[in-house]
């Protein structure tokens, strides 16, 4: 398990915390930040020069993603992803989603893409829920 | 005239017309019966001449059988009386044959006498030689009578044939020919009117004058038809519109009334969010500072409490701003006077610490010719809305940060200018600036993202707009308010 990475996307700072700290404590650590969906998507762009620079740790085999962000969103960031994955290697690179939204519409939308294996609702992300999830990868 | 009165004036006429035939024919008639009168006065006279004979010769002298045969004879002139009316002495004077009625009453008399002297023979106050006598005289001036008779109601007959029926054939014949032209004059009348009123009608180029052209040309029943259709139709047209306006005026309240209803599933769902966000957080947070403090990593503890702090005053931020948007819909719609360098000032001492914080500086400039007379809060709360928003992003790669509102006026409207030379807006976010919980800088995203959301419901209130330019330069919102007396 310690050789999962991890990429957070979230505009909420606090929240990126929170996730951090839970992943830390079931020991999952190389863990990227951004603030958006576009900063996001930027980073894993920059494929060659992240993967030189983040020995084995890039690309990030999940991806946390909130969809409430300010410029790119995180439906849009699905949709921006599903085109660079297939350009770029990251077919092994799974989304879960991180959000505060229980709408089902939501769900359903995220659900669409092969590649959004789970959606995790924000406060009710415990450690022992994500050692399954992440187990499961 | 209206058409029912002079079909009436027909009528009239007509029924006139056969009253005068039916009239001329029972005159006629009359003169047969008068003829056949005098035919049975003969036929009982003969009857008393036999029974006198038969006395004569010695048979019994019945005095029944001869008051009864006299009192029959009595019966013709009665009638003949009787049947003679106004109209016919008029006439029998006029042409000279009134003698027949004065013969009528003689022969009357000489039967009434005839009939007293056999009751008087019977109480034998007269002899038997007397009353033959008598009887013969009686039977000689019946048949006189009869004799005389004749000659005059001849005359008469002959006199209404020969005179009354060409008279009054020759009335019917005018009649009829009257009532022929008539009708034929109104068939047509109306005929013309009615053809006339299609031609008005039919005629599309002179749609103005139509009402006074059958007030003019029309009249009578014609006119009150098309009167009665014309306000019947009007009446229609008028209904079907108040429908139609009434459709479309339920249409645009659904609308707007299921707009309002998203908005408000929306707003519901988004305001939830945001208040939901900070709380979780800090149930987390509070945790790991349990972890910590039980783990020794005091500092690590530290900082969580300071988030902790931050997220409760974005919370709180959050909920101010809810309540605010949720009173603009009830403030105080008074247009009062307002002290606009008071509240300038106000709000600067308000927005004093956050622009210290950003190093940025404030700066006001009013152009009214008068004191500004407006809803006061609502004002203050768009000011201080964008004032708070251009220090909040500001952006630190610049030099000289600033925020200057500027208040001016025109004949219709006051318009309020803040500037600054801040962040700006994504140029592909732009239209969604006045959306509610929206933020477009993630780094600085400490806002309620209701303060524009506010600013525009107060807009929309005081039916005023706002503009915006905004680049990488900085954002300009330009919001104009109609003055009180120009809504």
């Amino acid at each position: 398990m310690n050789k999962i990475s991890a990429l957070i996307v979230d505009d909420n700072e606090v929240d990126r915390y929170l996730l951090t700290r839970h992943l830390n404590d079931i020991d999952v650590v190389d863990i990227f930040e951004a603030d958006d969906g576009s900063s996001a998507l930027e980073f894993l762009s920059d494929y060659d020069k992240n993967r030189e620079m983040h020995n084995g740790k890039f690309p990030p085999i999940v991806i946390f993603l909130d969809i409430n962000m300010p410029i790119l969103n995180g439906f849009e960031f699905l949709d921006e992803f599903d085109v660079l994955r297939k350009r770029l290697e990251l077919k092994a690179c799974v989304i879960m989603m991180y959000s505060s939204s229980e709408r089902q519409e939501d769900k359903d939308k995220a659900a669409k893409f092969d590649f959004v294996q789970d959606f995790l609702i924000k406060g009710e992300v415990t450690p022992e829920l994500l050692r399954d999830k992440v187990s499961a990868l | 005239m209206k058409i029912s009165s002079k079909l009436m004036f027909i009528v009239a006429l007509t029924i006139f017309g056969a009253g005068l035939s039916i009239w001329s024919v029972l005159e006629v008639s009359k003169g047969g019966r008068f003829h056949q009168l005098n035919l049975l006065h003969l036929k009982y006279n003969t009857m008393l001449h036999k029974q006198i004979s038969a006395i004569e010769n010695g048979a019994e002298l019945n005095i029944l059988t001869l008051t009864n045969t006299i009192t029959h004879i009595r019966d013709q002139p009665v009638e003949c009386l009787d049947q003679v009316n106004v109209l016919d002495k008029l006439v029998m004077r006029q042409i000279g044959t009134i003698g027949v009625l004065e013969l009528c009453i003689k022969d009357l008399q000489v039967a009434d006498n005839a009939l007293n002297l056999l009751k008087e023979y019977e109480q034998g106050n007269v002899t038997n030689v007397m009353l033959m006598e008598e009887l013969k005289s009686t039977n000689h001036i019946f048949n006189e009578h009869s004799h005389l008779f004749e000659e005059p109601v001849t005359n008469t007959v002959s006199f209404i044939v020969s005179t009354m029926v060409p008279l009054v054939i020759v009335i019917s014949i005018l009649i009829s020919i009257f009532n022929i032209t008539f009708i034929t004059l109104m068939s047509r009348n109306i005929t013309g009117s009615i053809n006339s009123v299609i031609t008005l009608l039919t005629n599309k180029d002179n749609k103005e004058n139509v009402d006074v052209e059958i007030k003019n040309k029309v009249s009578g029943e014609l006119k009150t038809l098309l009167e009665v259709a014309k306000n019947r139709l009007t009446d229609e047209v008028l209904m079907a519109e108040v429908n139609k306006k009434l459709e479309y005026m339920v249409e645009q309240r659904t609308v707007s009334l299921t707009r309002a209803n998203e908005e408000l599933a929306l707003f519901a769902y988004r305001a939830s969010h945001d208040l939901k966000a900070p709380l979780s957080s800090t149930k987390n947070l509070a945790r790991f500072i349990i972890q910590d403090i039980n783990d020794g990593k005091l500092d690590r503890a530290k900082q969580d409490v300071t988030k902790i702090a931050n997220q409760m005053s974005k919370l709180e931020d959050l909920v101010v701003g809810i309540l605010a948007l949720t009173e603009a819909d009830s403030v105080d719609k008074e247009h009062t006077e307002i002290d606009l360098s008071a509240m300038l000032a106000d709000i600067q001492t308000r927005s004093s610490e956050l622009l210290n914080m950003n190093n940025c500086s404030f700066e006001t400039s009013i152009q009214l010719n008068s004191t500004m007379k407006s809803q006061s809060i609502r004002i203050i709360q768009i000011i201080e809305n964008l004032v708070t928003n251009g220090i909040k992003y500001c952006d630190p790669n610049k030099s000289e940060l600033f925020v200057k509102v500027n208040v001016s006026e025109n004949e219709q409207s006051y318009i309020i200018n803040v500037e600054d030379n801040g962040l700006g807006i994504p140029i592909d976010r732009q239209d969604e600036t006045f959306q509610m919980f929206k933020r477009f800088h993630p780094t600085k995203s400490f806002g309620s993202g209701l303060g524009m959301s506010i600013v525009k419901k107060h807009i929309d209130y005081m039916c005023g707009t706002i503009d915006m330019a905004s680049s990488a330069l900085g954002t300009n919102f330009t919001v104009t308010l109609p003055k009180e007396n120009a809504e």
